[in-house]
């Protein structure tokens, strides 16, 4: 099995319910593939920032006049 | 028999509702002024298609959905930039589908998850998911910052799971290395 393969699987994983072959030949390479071994402890964490992302989405706002002109160009239309 | 009609405080609307939009469209279109337009232009598509709002949702819900075709739709038109290739990552001769090494992961993450809160960190992870093209941007967003449910996403971006599975596999790739090098090399 390839890194390549590997690394969807490891992806899917978090997605979706693996078949039993898939999850066999996903753990055998991971046994001896270093690079995809880290891949996996990368990728849970990058998924961790990702989800901490939402908690501090942005609060930015259009301007008083901005909604003036918002509303005229709605009260023309 | 008359029809009833229920009458709408449109103007009201931009009060209540347009940063909330706002927060919305900017959050997936990473440009200020575009976000406004399709602010603008969803309460437009709000007035004109108000009668076939029959009341069953929020205003504010229905207004959402509105914004959000309008950000696919723009997505949908200039598709295809920004995607690195699956060659970047993984060998196409040699040892075919193994890691390319300029390419492969460090395992220095765990360096990083200590710093989740820290707001450089969170700055350099928008920036590397505003680089992603825009199609896995919202995949991105609804499904890995977001976690709806994987039904939703696809059915708000008219994609299969499978399709879910190899967008999110390739935006994890391209998002892992970037946010790599803007973190360790910055």
């Amino acid at each position: 099995m390839s890194c390549e393969k590997t690394s969807y699987l490891i992806e899917k994983r978090e997605l979706s319910k693996l078949s039993l072959g898939e999850k066999f030949s996903m753990q055998f390479h991971l046994l001896w593939c270093k690079l995809c071994q880290k891949y996996s402890s990368d990728s849970k964490i990058l998924g961790k920032i990702l989800k901490a992302l939402h908690k501090h989405e942005g609060h930015s706002h259009l301007s008083a006049s901005e909604k003036e002109e918002m509303k005229k160009k709605l009260a023309s239309s | 028999m008359q029809e009833q009609k229920v009458q709408y405080d449109v103007a009201g609307w931009v009060d209540l509702y347009a940063d909330q939009l706002y927060n919305y469209a900017l959050s997936r279109v990473d440009d200020a002024d575009l976000a406004k337009d399709f602010v603008q232009e969803t309460f437009l598509a709000g007035v004109k298609s108000i009668d076939s709002f029959e009341g069953k949702s929020a205003v504010k819900t229905w207004l959402i959905s509105i914004l959000k075709r309008k950000i696919i739709d723009y997505y949908r038109q200039k598709e295809a930039r920004k995607t690195t290739p699956i060659s970047h990552f993984f060998r196409e001769k040699g040892r075919v589908g193994h890691w390319v090494p300029e390419a492969a992961p460090q395992g220095n993450y765990s360096e990083m998850e200590e710093a989740i809160d820290n707001k450089e960190l969170q700055e350099a992870i928008a920036k590397c998911i505003a680089l992603l093209p825009g199609k896995w941007k919202g995949v991105v967003l609804d499904k890995l910052v977001e976690e709806k449910e994987s039904e939703e996403v696809c059915k708000e971006h008219e994609i299969t799971p499978s399709n879910l599975w190899v967008i999110v596999h390739r935006a994890k790739l391209q998002l892992r290395e970037c946010l790599e090098r803007k973190w360790f090399n910055a």
